[in-house]
């Protein structure tokens, strides 16, 4: 019965890697960008939704930031790195390493390196009797299922809207697109606006179940970084399989003795890496 | 007026000139065939109409209005279509979603996805398969169906049967009357002479980046077409 349980607590952080991997995924399917920045994008959103809550309640804080999150992402990548993408793969990633380094320390400044916390009141204590040695929170249930509905959101916009297409063109053949009308440079903004604003979600689900500090954001891109590994590059589905993946591991890690989840998580991610470096679900040749 | 004006195009390679001065002027409805060598320019051509690649002198009018400074989506949405070299087909969307993105930029007109099946049954036989898996001829009219899909004026086709089976260029070449019922201009860069007099009504011959003849296809006389293909000096 404890198996059970650690493996359905392990699935359910899985969402929130989804949620964290699944705005790094798109970024990287679409540019081919390693956004360095992208667990600090999580958390500035997880800050700026603390900062609001504190003068309206928590759902409209939530509901005004995300929206500025994806048009920071549109403005970032239209205003910085589309500029850097013709001057080699080693440019974008440097910046991203940048905004990494900026935003960490504009948090440090306002917000202190004080603990903080996303408070969601009874919400984050509430939790579902399935037996008698299993229960489930409804924090984690909920972030499990926004992290289902926006991969299979995402999945549905990229197969079947008109935008959703040009992505996958632009990402096919950049020179190509353009010769049917698409605009990368729009395009590729819309893809770091849906990236960040999938990334925001992440942040502020992952600051209402643990306390964070401005530091944080690396440790959010590495588990966001090994969910899309292990799950394979450029595969939205791969992405939240390797994020229950590596929930599962830590979880069955911290079973086995408290401290080892984090570990564990690494551990399945280098087994991963040496018996299937190409990711759980990778992308199709061709696709 | 004409639909497309290209008035005294140089374009270079970087230090390297490959249009010396070239000019055309194309009206609505007809095909205009561009033919030479390897390296003539014909390519070189279609890319600067297209703005893949810039002119460094003379003038491109399109609809009288001046092109040089438009990005190639924008040309897209004012009316010009090119099928590239090596069609450029997007090789993880199906069919149908090539077609799809064809339709990009929401120009009105007479192609739609029906009538892309109509002008070429195969694709519709194609209709799930991903551009990764289909072949060559299956490419060219996918990558001319994309092209329509967005309702040009102006379509430019280059290589038009480069490495494809007889069989299929004669259906690519059977399709060009269907297109230009429309209205539409064809652009066609071709290195068969032959197939390209007998589908165009008017005809370039390019060598070393200039044109060194031009006419009505018909009237052309095939010695003074091939000297001016080869080089070859001599009497007319």
């Amino acid at each position: 019965m404890i198996w059970t349980n650690a493996i359905i607590q392990g699935l359910l952080t899985g969402g929130l890697y989804a949620l964290l991997a699944c705005g790094l995924s798109l970024i990287f399917g679409v540019m081919r960008i390693v956004n360095l920045s992208h667990g600090d994008f999580s958390i500035l959103a997880a800050y700026g939704v603390v900062a609001l809550a504190m003068h309206t309640n928590l759902i409209l804080a939530i509901v005004l930031v995300l929206p500025v999150m994806a048009l920071l992402g549109y403005l970032l990548q239209r205003g910085v790195l589309n500029r850097s993408l013709s001057k080699g793969a080693l440019a974008p990633l440097l910046i991203t390493f940048a905004f990494s380094i900026i935003i960490q320390n504009i948090l440090l400044q306002v917000f202190s390196s004080d603990n903080r916390s996303v408070q969601s009141g009874r919400f984050a204590s509430m939790s579902f009797k399935i037996t008698k040695n299993l229960q489930i929170g409804a924090l984690p249930l909920f972030t499990f299922i926004v992290g289902v509905l926006l991969t299979l959101g995402l999945h549905y916009f990229l197969t079947y809207s008109r935008v959703g297409r040009a992505l996958r063109a632009s990402s096919d053949d950049p020179g190509a697109a353009d010769l049917v009308g698409i605009n990368n440079k729009h395009i590729y903004g819309i893809a770091t606006a849906i990236g960040l604003f999938a990334a925001g979600i992440g942040g502020v689900l992952f600051g209402m179940r643990t306390q964070f500090a401005p530091s944080f954001g690396p440790i959010a891109l590495i588990f966001a970084f090994e969910s899309v590994i292990i799950g394979g590059l450029g595969s939205l589905w791969g992405t939240l399989i390797g994020g229950i993946v590596l929930g599962i591991g830590q979880s069955i890690g911290a079973q086995i003795q408290p401290s080892y989840g984090v570990l564990a998580g690494h551990l399945v991610f280098i087994a991963i890496l040496i018996l299937r470096p190409q990711g759980l679900m990778p992308k199709q040749k061709g696709k | 007026m004409s639909l497309l004006e290209v008035t005294d195009i140089q374009a270079m390679y970087g230090e390297l000139k490959a249009l010396f001065g070239i000019s055309l002027s194309i009206n609505p409805g007809e095909v205009h065939s561009v033919i030479g060598a390897n390296g003539a320019g014909k390519s070189t051509l279609l890319k600067v109409i297209a703005g893949t690649m810039p002119a460094t002198s003379g003038s491109l009018t399109f609809h009288g209005n001046d092109l040089s400074k438009l990005a190639p989506d924008k040309r897209v949405r004012s009316g010009i279509s090119l099928v590239p070299e090596g069609r450029r087909i997007f090789s993880s969307l199906t069919v149908e979603e090539n077609l799809k993105v064809g339709a990009y930029s929401r120009r009105k007109g007479h192609w739609n996805l029906n009538n892309i099946r109509e002008l070429y049954p195969l694709l519709a036989q194609r209709w799930d398969r991903i551009g990764f898996h289909c072949s060559g001829g299956e490419l060219q009219m996918l990558a001319i169906g994309r092209a329509l899909m967005a309702n040009p004026d102006l379509l430019l086709i280059d290589e038009a049967s480069l490495g494809l089976a007889p069989v299929v260029v004669a259906q690519v070449y059977a399709s060009l009357p269907q297109i230009t019922s429309q209205g539409t201009a064809v652009l066609l860069v071709e290195q068969d002479m032959q197939q390209a007099l007998r589908a165009s009504t008017h005809t370039s011959v390019l060598l070393e980046g200039k044109v060194v003849l031009e006419g009505t296809s018909s009237k052309l006389n095939k010695e003074a077409i091939k000297r001016a293909y080869f080089g070859i000096e001599g009497r007319a």
